[in-house]
């Protein structure tokens, strides 16, 4: 099989959630001389990002988005043994479901994708006091601090973790996303979250926005 | 006589709206007090009444009966609602070490029933109660990324998790129909994330297992937040004869769709509008969300979610007061 047959069965293996053909393609491709680098890029990742697409247009749902994410951690865990040199990630991203909410699977399938694109991911888990978003994010050097809430009773926390990140951060302070089902971009906007996303593949795109302006001043 | 005929024919909307815990701030009790206790159950209802005249009367929401009277650990703060921390059934054997409960024995149960027989017999009004599903419960047990992995990759194990949330949410809901209970509403807000297909399956057969086993006279409402466009065919199709439905929603556009005895509540903004806006704006858009439901007589005003601990009171007094405005006045 060409290089390109190779990539495009990886991502397709994602797309149809099989693990074993994940597996199996993985190892074909480093038999073949693929970088490890290469077939994660434009194999697994590619098919997340079909996945995401498919998402966007009603085809799958969220059972379908995680355990395609499965799929692609089974080729990934393949592919990681031969990687020589670390990528450098698109960015750091600390997620996390914010305190006194304990529903993560939008967090989670967030910080899957994300990871699937490129992004080195911090997860804080659920129920996530706002010191614990600082800490990391500090300690991390985050690009960007993730947030979800899932219940009306416990958005606010986000504006109580923006409102830290701003107090406790040296120099420039990491970009703040937002989402969960009772979230709105006015309710982003109001608490000074930089960016908000209705859904997972949307903070992808989001957080690739917000790295395009890494290093524009921030008005706070 | 069903929810339609109980609702129409009159000269104003009725209301039923989601107050979540504001009624903790009018007593001072924290949660867990009012769960424990039925006399306080009976006083925030009378409170409440007292405050917000609704047209229909009901208990503290408790959503976590089920965990709680299962045994899973729960994160609970004094003035919200509590949330699972730990989802401990895995597989098939994990389930099995549950059993159905028992309304009059288990755990906090008999409290509760207690306090609605106590409400239903003093206040005189509709005894609304809310409880989750057997969806969301299942999610509960599970775990949602394992739950959603489970409908791919173990499919029995999921039947056998739902077939024992129908029969705990059943057994609850006919022994609380024996207490006074008249409006039961079914939540199940994880179920917004099921394709059509799987919500029939895995939602709608099971909600219509229960409604049905209720009898006539309980009206069954099924509430889900979020967007539910896409599930709108399934839900009106579950055996509910009215559906709350979330501030996201079109409500004018679901009326267009919907028969005309169906029965749809919805969706005053808890957060943009009643917690953020003014006590004059919140009567203004709460009269424009009627006057937008005007000709429609399967309409009842009822918020898109529970409202958050922090609304204003005078914000709910707002929204209440004018959602008794009458036709001829709007």
């Amino acid at each position: 099989m060409k290089r390109e047959e190779i990539l495009e069965a990886l991502a397709q293996a994602v797309v149809v959630m099989d693990e074993e053909d994940a597996v199996r393609i993985s190892r074909l491709a480093l038999q073949a001389g693929i970088s490890a680098e290469d077939a994660i890029e434009n194999g697994l990742s590619q098919g997340m990002a079909k996945v995401g697409e498919l998402f966007d247009s009603n085809e799958y749902f969220i059972p379908e988005v995680v355990v395609c994410a499965d799929t692609m951690y089974k080729g990934l865990e393949v592919l990681k043994t031969a990687v020589t040199k670390a990528p450098e990630p698109k960015g750091r991203i600390v997620i996390g479901v914010v305190e006194g909410d304990t529903h993560d699977i939008g967090k989670n399938i967030v910080a899957m994708l994300l990871e699937s694109a490129g992004f080195e991911i911090h997860d804080l888990g659920r129920n996530v006091p706002a010191a614990q978003f600082v800490d990391r994010a500090l300690q991390v050097d985050a690009d960007i601090v993730a947030m979800s809430s899932l219940m009306t009773t416990t958005m606010e926390e986000m504006k109580i973790v923006i409102e830290k990140l701003r107090k406790n951060g040296e120099g420039q302070r990491p970009y703040c996303m937002v989402g969960g089902a009772p979230i709105s971009k006015s309710f982003a906007d109001s608490i000074g979250a930089d960016a908000y996303a209705a859904n997972a593949p949307a903070a992808v795109k989001m957080a690739r926005q917000l790295m395009e302006r890494k290093g524009e001043t921030r008005c706070d | 006589m069903r929810l339609i005929d109980y609702i129409s024919g009159r000269d104003r909307y009725l209301n039923f709206p989601w107050m979540a815990t504001a009624g903790l701030r009018l007593c001072g009790c924290t949660l867990y007090d009012v769960y424990l206790s039925p006399q306080k159950q009976l006083e925030i209802a009378l409170r409440m009444d007292q405050e917000f005249d609704a047209d229909f009367t009901y208990p503290m929401d408790d959503g976590v009966i089920f965990v709680d009277t299962l045994g899973l650990p729960l994160l609970k703060p004094d003035f919200d609602f509590p949330s699972v921390l730990e989802n401990p059934v895995k597989s098939i054997p994990d389930l099995e070490l549950l059993h159905v409960l028992n309304p009059y024995t288990d755990g906090r149960m008999p409290l509760h029933l207690e306090a609605l027989e106590l409400i239903a017999s003093r206040i005189d009004k509709p005894l609304a109660l809310s409880v989750q599903g057997p969806f969301t419960l299942a999610v509960e047990l599970v775990g949602a990324t394992d739950f959603v992995r489970a409908i791919i990759r173990n499919p029995d194990f999921v039947e056998k998790v739902l077939d024992f949330t129908t029969r705990v949410v059943g057994e609850y809901v006919r022994a609380t129909v024996n207490m006074g209970t008249k409006f039961l509403c079914i939540c199940e807000p994880t179920a917004v994330i099921l394709s059509p297909a799987r919500f029939e399956k895995m939602v709608a057969g099971n909600l219509r297992e229960i409604y049905n086993s209720l009898g006539p006279d309980v009206w069954k409402v099924l509430h889900i937040c979020g967007d539910t466009s896409l599930l709108l065919p399934q839900m009106l199709n579950c055996g509910a004869e009215g559906l709350s439905l979330d501030q996201v929603m079109d409500l004018p556009a679901v009326m267009a769709m919907v028969p005309e005895d169906m029965v749809v509540l919805g969706n005053l903004d808890p957060i943009h509008v009643l917690r953020e806006l003014s006590p004059g704006q919140v009567r203004e858009r709460t009269l424009e969300l009627l006057r937008s439901m005007k000709g429609r007589p399967n309409y009842l005003f009822s918020f898109g979610c529970d409202c958050t601990p922090d609304t204003p009171l005078d914000n709910i007094r707002a929204a209440m007061e004018a959602s008794r405005t009458c036709f001829s006045n709007l």
